[in-house]
């Protein structure tokens, strides 16, 4: 078990680190977006802090960390509202390929995720829109191809290729298609979060190695799946906890009527429950990160609870950020459109079409029917 | 209690231990709390204040015995000092077994709340040797009921302002003035009483901390009637009740922090699943939309889901605040959760409901609703209004300037900080 400690050593480096290599204003960001992916950051996160290997097993490069410290990762990277690919590679591609350890590829692309050379990233829309069709995988007579079109891949064009779950006639196929390979396109997609990037992935006849099928493949994507949205979760707890320092540190110098607006008591409780959501969110997300190995139910429940809360937590301090810096936060100079922008991104994504409730509702129901 | 705990052993049973010894005692003496069990007995919501007369005393006795056996088998209280009557183990290993009560039809011990978590902490943590010795095993075992008597009519959240007067006499002092909103008063054996004992300008630097024989002359408890109709918290008249200086706690004109001992222990009561203020509400809910057929509803679905998110958010902020500084305020945090919870509850309910939260139509676990309508509001104001519990957020977490109070003449502005206290 990583201590108390360590985790406050592991944030604290990290905060340090992620907030001076990413953007900090909507222009840089902008700039950012239209540049070629950053690979000196993404080395840099490898080799000064080992962030990429945080899960992989120290034989293969990493550290080998429990949950709880990588979840402590990505709140940092939510707070710093980094952009990079780090949240599919190491949020949803790392647990899939963990859970194919046994296969060499797959322990390979893990080894290059943590060195800092590879950035491996999912094409699933799964776990934002449960109903989306799934690219079709053949088998040609030069090996299999994958065909179809996947949207919503975040950082996408950022990626060194891409983990596809596919359709093989009616059986499910993990399929690994590098980037470049013919027949594989991205193109951005316009999104209202400034910070991060989302791609379409067009593949037409592109040449795939097929890493698992079946249950194996099953199970690797349902790993991506919960990765992806402890991830985020994480994430909007960083956002969050973010949001609300910046609006404390801003009622604390911000003067009206002869004081500074945080001595308002409208404006201090105002405050006070926002600061009880943020406890809300870092409860829910503890739960979740918690109730990974209980019962099915439990977990999926918990999970749930995480999606819904954290998501809503980080929207609510967000937009109540903008609105307690009056004015000045509804400039594009001011950063802190750029968390609400971050922040209701990471909600849909989380809860989409109110699926999270229905999903607890039908797990306690089991639970109580014990 | 965490801080005071001064006999704590290193070699005690591991949490699972303790967890099957609870159940050991449990097992052959009450029936575990099953959701088949919903439908009969009792289907009480609220966990408190919802008896008087002779059904509140028969339930006080049935408390007492309860509390004597499980004081008995070493059960009552897991992270007390042994030498004061507890196990010595940890408040980790206490929730654990609270956990475990949870799971049985259990008497309610909800007498014993004042006494648990606000009068013993104080007397641990700032009474003397021979106070600790006298009341606190009395405590445990369920012999001795509390009250605090801290609130007065003009002294509300503004506790600093209470003009209560204790003076000097020969044997000891002289108690005079007026109290409120005193749970449990009326059944109580033991008082903690906040008086003032040096100039009422010098706010809560005159304050001083006694603990009171309730049955002591001049002492006459009344009980008010709440909106519940119950009678759990009453007016108290001091009319010259002479309390032996042996009983003061703490030093002259040093109450305060005794006062913020007291407040701070509603941590340990908010975030104890165990406090007693409401039984397994959410589970509850579940079996009521099951039995009146809205939880196919989807409107409904949705409130429970959100019911039962709720409730574990509360709890694991419980858990979470067992390894948080003091500076993070958990037990504020907490009770605005609790309070805004209870009130969910209460929404999800008249939902599901409609008419039969208001009139009675005989049906279990239906009416029974309407207590927690009707209890709920107390919890918003009991232990510090919910805007005192903002106030210490927003002044004592996020740095914000202090509300204004009332100056101190001659003397430097002090840097304790109020706390002020509503209804116990």
């Amino acid at each position: 078990m990583i201590s108390a400690e360590e985790l406050r050593a592991l944030r604290d480096a990290t905060r340090r680190l992620v907030r001076a290599w990413t953007p900090q204003s909507a222009d840089d960001h902008e700039a950012a977006a239209s540049a070629p992916p950053d690979r000196r950051t993404w080395a840099g996160m490898a080799r000064r802090l080992g962030l990429q290997g945080v899960r992989v097993p120290e034989e293969l490069g990493g550290t080998g960390l429990e949950l709880e410290a990588e979840l402590v990762v990505h709140e940092e990277m939510g707070g710093a509202l980094h952009g990079g690919p780090f949240l599919p590679v190491v949020g949803q591609a790392v647990p899939a390929l963990l859970t194919l350890a046994g296969d060499e590829r797959a322990r390979t692309m893990l080894a290059e995720i943590a060195a800092g050379t590879s950035v491996v990233v999912p094409a699933d829309a799964r776990w934002y829109e449960p109903d989306a069709a799934l690219p079709v995988l053949s088998d040609g007579a030069d090996g299999p191809t994958v065909s179809g079109v996947v949207p919503g891949v975040m950082a996408g064009a950022a990626a060194d290729g891409w983990l596809v779950p596919a359709d093989a006639g009616g059986r499910t196929a993990l399929a690994w298609v590098p980037a470049g390979t013919a027949g594989a396109a991205t193109e951005p997609m316009t999104t209202i979060d400034l910070t991060r990037g989302f791609a379409t992935l067009r593949l037409q006849d592109a040449a795939a190695v097929v890493l698992a099928r079946d249950g194996e493949a099953e199970r690797a994507r349902d790993a991506m799946e919960t990765g992806a949205a402890l991830a985020l979760a994480a994430e909007c707890v960083g956002i969050a906890a973010e949001a609300l320092d910046l609006t404390v540190a801003y009622v604390k110098v911000r003067e009206q009527f002869g004081q500074v607006i945080g001595a308002f008591q409208g404006v201090k409780h105002q405050l006070a429950d926002l600061y009880v959501t943020l406890e809300s969110a870092r409860s829910a997300l503890a739960f979740a990160a918690r109730s990974v190995g209980e019962s099915p139910p439990l977990r999926d429940a918990a999970l749930a609870v995480a999606r819904r809360r954290c998501g809503a937590a980080a929207f609510k301090i967000a937009n109540e950020a903008i609105h307690l810096h009056g004015g000045i936060g509804f400039t594009w100079e001011h950063r802190v459109h750029l968390y609400y922008r971050r922040a209701k991104t990471n909600q849909v994504l989380l809860d989409t079409g109110g699926g999270q409730a229905r999903t607890i509702a039908a797990n306690v129901a089991a639970l109580y029917a014990g | 209690m965490k801080a005071t705990t001064t006999t704590t052993s290193t070699e005690g049973p591991t949490l699972d231990e303790i967890a099957a010894e609870a159940h050991a005692f449990l097992a052959p003496r009450v029936p575990r709390r099953a959701p088949a069990r919903l439908g009969e007995g009792p289907d009480d919501v609220m966990g408190v204040g919802l008896r008087r007369g002779d059904a509140e005393l028969a339930e006080v006795e049935t408390a007492r015995a309860w509390q004597r056996d499980l004081f008995g088998a070493g059960l009552a209280w897991i992270d007390g000092p042994v030498e004061y009557g507890g196990r010595g183990l940890t408040e980790a290993h206490r929730n654990r077994v609270h956990a475990v009560l949870r799971e049985y039809d259990v008497p309610n011990t909800a007498c014993f709340m004042v006494g648990h978590d606000i009068v013993g902490p104080a007397i641990l943590a700032h009474g003397t040797e021979e106070q600790r010795a006298a009341y606190l095993p009395g405590i445990w075992r369920g012999d001795i009921i509390c009250c605090q008597l801290f609130s007065e009519p003009g002294a509300g959240s503004d506790l600093a302002s209470l003009r209560t007067s204790a003076r000097r006499a020969d044997d000891g002092w002289v108690v005079n003035g007026q109290k409120v909103w005193s749970s449990y008063a009326h059944l109580a054996q033991l008082g903690e009483l906040l008086a003032r004992t040096g100039d009422p300008a010098d706010r809560h630097r005159g304050i001083t901390a006694f603990l009171v024989d309730m049955g002591a002359p001049g002492i006459d408890v009344r009980p008010l009637r709440q909106i519940t109709g119950a009678e759990h918290f009453n007016e108290v008249f001091l009319d010259d009740v002479v309390v032996p200086d042996t009983q003061r706690i703490g030093e002259v004109d040093g109450g305060w922090p005794i006062a913020l001992t007291t407040l701070t222990s509603e941590r340990s009561l908010m975030g104890d699943e165990h406090n007693g203020l409401m039984n397994d509400p959410v589970r509850r809910l579940y079996a009521l939309a099951e039995s009146t057929g809205a939880d196919t509803d989807p409107v409904v679905q949705e409130l429970l889901a959100e019911s039962w998110e709720r409730e574990q958010i509360v709890r694991e902020t419980a858990r979470r605040s067992l390894d948080a500084p003091a500076e993070d305020q958990t037990g504020s945090v907490l009770k605005l959760m609790s309070t805004a919870d209870m009130e969910f509850y209460i929404a999800v309910a008249t939902r599901i409901l409609g008419p039969r939260l208001a009139v009675d139509h005989g049906t279990w676990g239906t009416f029974a609703w309407s207590q927690l309508l009707l209890g709920a509001p107390a919890h918003r104001i009991a232990g510090g209004s919910d805007e005192i519990q903002k106030n210490i957020i927003a002044e004592r977490v996020l740095g914000l300037p202090r509300d204004p109070r009332p100056p101190i003449p001659d003397r430097p502005t002090t840097t304790t900080t109020l706390r002020p206290q509503g209804p116990a």
